[in-house]
């Protein structure tokens, strides 16, 4: 089984980017690439590499699910776990991020000392499916 | 040569003479009488048979000796109610009474060998067992030494007009309504009856709706979805069905159930409700919900992550005070994020009001389902959630998203009552006739003075292991109330120092009952 080295992560606000980023790269010891915006990482796709994507939902412009989709037509990214990450905690919010594809959803306010654990864990799991 | 006749005999042939025409006017006088008798009696066979005819076809008769026992039936009976002649005669008139009415035929009995007529409504029952109402008038047979021979019963089924009585008695309740009511046919659909509200609904006349069906009224417009009505009744006698069409602006909540007329035959009531307000309002106020615990959670978000990695040490050792400042900021943020949970049960619960959907449920697959759903959150508190092992194969007629909501909230509850890395146990296990979950946790138990009202909504809560971490006493109250819905029972055990068990009772389905209702749930 390979193993989870770099995570690429998307979210509007710019403190839940650092906490994400501090969390995962230093308490996690991961590689964290991050984007603004759906968009921003559409545009740089070409050049990005993940072996998981962390994706906010509520975003302005293109929001989680529509990242998502659009993610799924590059072939890069076709196969590559994705994860949503969402303050929306319903279970119809749930059911239809878990129906759309996604690995796993985080839900916030998360704990960046178990986020790295809850990701790994995610990541053991894909790979078994697989 | 002459006969010499003495004048004295002259008066003996007189008598003689007189005697044999007076004999003869007799005989003559008796033909007479006897064929007038004789005109008269037939002229009285033909009016009695002209009589009997004329009942005979108007009538259904029966006639029963002083015990009850049928002696003679008429062929009008014997067709109306499906009798061969051969099953009724011998047999006691009760036998073929209505079960209800059974001492009514006794009373009858008793009376009529005072030579009173009874008149009265009786109900039999046809041949084929269905029920049939008569209106019946009874004639006793007394001889000439007042003693009672037997009874002729006349009677005429008036069982389709009792049927148009009780369907109209029924009907009238709906003249009123304001929902739009329709009585229909279970198989043609075809429509027997629609109250105003909805002939105007439709802008029909009520000659023109008894020409339609229920797929030409402007509810159903998506005749699939009540196609299925007709088969939910058969099987459960009511069903529910939300018509809600992309291209319509409105939603209706169609409730049918089956309805059997008494001496009529089976019909449905649907009663469409224009719903299209309430599910808009539901709509928003769910959006509304959802937008603010979003927007509440972000902040807390960036909030709770600082802390947690200022407590953690990750940017070097604080001092004793800064700690313990970082503590409490933490703290507070843990009783936001807790009121926000509230404010969500609290929402949750409003909406579990609803009645559950009784189907086949396993419930090791909800333990393993509710422990994956709340891996999060256990993280998030430092706790894991473990099922130390459950009976297989263990199913209930339950409402899986009751159950799920009644695990979470019960996990929830144990994890937060639970020191730093003691595991929350969460199984199912049959004992006896009952399917019953546990969540342990490993707190310090609950006070005696909290035990009584637990349960009670808004109920006093205390303190958590988390520290300061009331809840809203909502929560087991909500619990409380999804298990009543689902007809099962709560209780806990619970020791200071050792922690608590909540024990939810649920009637397992047996093997057989499982799989016929999961195979009709599949029809």
């Amino acid at each position: 089984m390979s193993s989870l080295q770099r995570i690429l992560h998307v979210d509007d606000e710019p403190d839940i980017r650092e906490i994400v980023r501090m969390s995962l790269s230093m308490v996690g010891g991961f590689e964290v690439e991050q984007f603004a915006s759906g968009m921003e990482f559409l545009e740089n796709a070409d050049n990005a590499q993940a072996d998981m994507i962390i994706l906010d939902v509520m975003m302005p412009g293109l929001d989680g699910e529509e990242t998502f989709q659009k993610l799924r037509e590059i072939e890069g990214f076709a196969k590559t776990p994705i994860v949503f990450m969402t303050a929306r905690a319903s279970d119809q919010d749930f059911k239809r991020l878990r129906d759309l594809g996604a690995a796993d959803v985080l839900v916030k306010p998360f704990d960046p000392m178990t986020l790295p654990d809850q990701v790994r864990e995610i990541w053991a799991r894909t790979q078994q499916a697989v | 040569m002459y006969w010499v006749i003495d004048t004295a005999a002259f008066p003996v042939i007189g008598v003689g003479i007189a005697a044999f025409g007076l004999a003869a006017l007799g005989y003559v006088r008796t033909k007479d009488m006897l064929k007038q008798q004789r005109r008269a009696l037939q002229g009285l066979d033909l009016e009695f048979s002209f009589e009997k005819k004329a009942i005979d076809e108007h009538s259904l008769t029966t006639v029963t000796d002083t015990h009850g026992i049928i002696l003679d039936v008429n062929t009008k009976f014997l067709d109306t109610f499906g009798y061969k002649r051969e099953d009724l005669i011998g047999r006691h008139m009760k036998s073929i009474y209505f079960e209800d009415d059974v001492a009514l035929s006794e009373e009858i009995r008793l009376k009529t060998p005072q030579g009173q007529i009874w008149t009265g409504e009786t109900r039999l029952k046809r041949a084929d067992g269905s029920l049939a109402f008569t209106q019946t008038t009874v004639v006793p047979l007394i001889d000439e030494n007042g003693h009672h021979v037997k009874n002729l019963t006349l009677r005429i089924d008036v069982t389709r007009f009792r049927a148009k009585e009780n369907e109209k008695l029924i009907t009238s309740v709906f003249d009123n309504m304001l929902d739009a009511v329709v009585l229909h046919d279970p198989e043609t659909a075809s429509i027997i009856y629609m109250n105003d509200f909805a002939l105007a609904d439709n802008g029909w006349s009520r000659k023109e709706a008894m020409a339609r069906t229920l797929w030409d009224t402007i509810y159903v417009t998506a005749p699939e979805k009540m196609a299925g009505v007709c088969d939910c009744i058969k099987r459960d006698g009511k069903c529910t069905v939300v018509l809600d069409e992309p291209d319509t602006d409105w939603t209706y909540e169609a409730r049918s159930y089956a309805v059997n007329v008494e001496g009529g035959e089976s019909r449905v009531l649907t009663i469409f409700r224009d719903v299209t307000q309430s599910v808009e309002m539901e709509r928003e106020r769910n959006r509304l919900v959802s937008v603010i615990t979003h927007e509440l959670r972000t902040p807390l978000t960036s909030i709770k992550g600082s802390l947690g990695l200022l407590e953690a040490g990750s940017f070097g050792p604080m001092s004793t005070e800064a700690k313990s400042l970082v503590n409490m900021a933490l703290r507070n943020s843990d009783r936001m994020l807790e009121l926000i949970r509230e404010i969500l049960d609290a929402e949750r619960a409003e909406k579990t009001r609803s009645t559950p959907e009784f189907r086949p449920v396993n419930l090791g697959d909800c333990v393993d389902a509710a422990i994956h759903a709340n891996l999060g959150y256990g993280s998030q508190l430092g706790i894991d959630f473990v099922n130390p092992g459950s009976s297989g194969n263990l199913w209930v007629m339950g409402d899986e998203a009751h159950i799920q909501q009644i695990l979470s909230n019960l996990m929830s509850n144990a994890a937060k009552f639970s020191p730093d890395g003691a595991p929350v146990f969460v199984s199912a296990t049959q004992e006896g006739d009952h399917a019953v979950l546990h969540v342990q946790d490993q707190g310090s138990g609950i006070p005696e003075n909290l035990q009584q009202g637990l349960f009670d909504w808004f109920s006093d809560s205390v303190q958590s292991e988390r520290g300061g971490v009331h809840g809203s006493g909502l929560g087991l109250a909500i619990v409380k109330s999804l298990v009543d819905k689902l007809n099962g029972e709560i209780d806990f055990d619970t020791e200071a120092g050792k922690g608590t068990c909540f024990h939810v009772r649920l009637p397992v389905l047996a093997e057989k009952q499982e799989r016929r209702s999961r195979i009709s749930a599949a029809e």
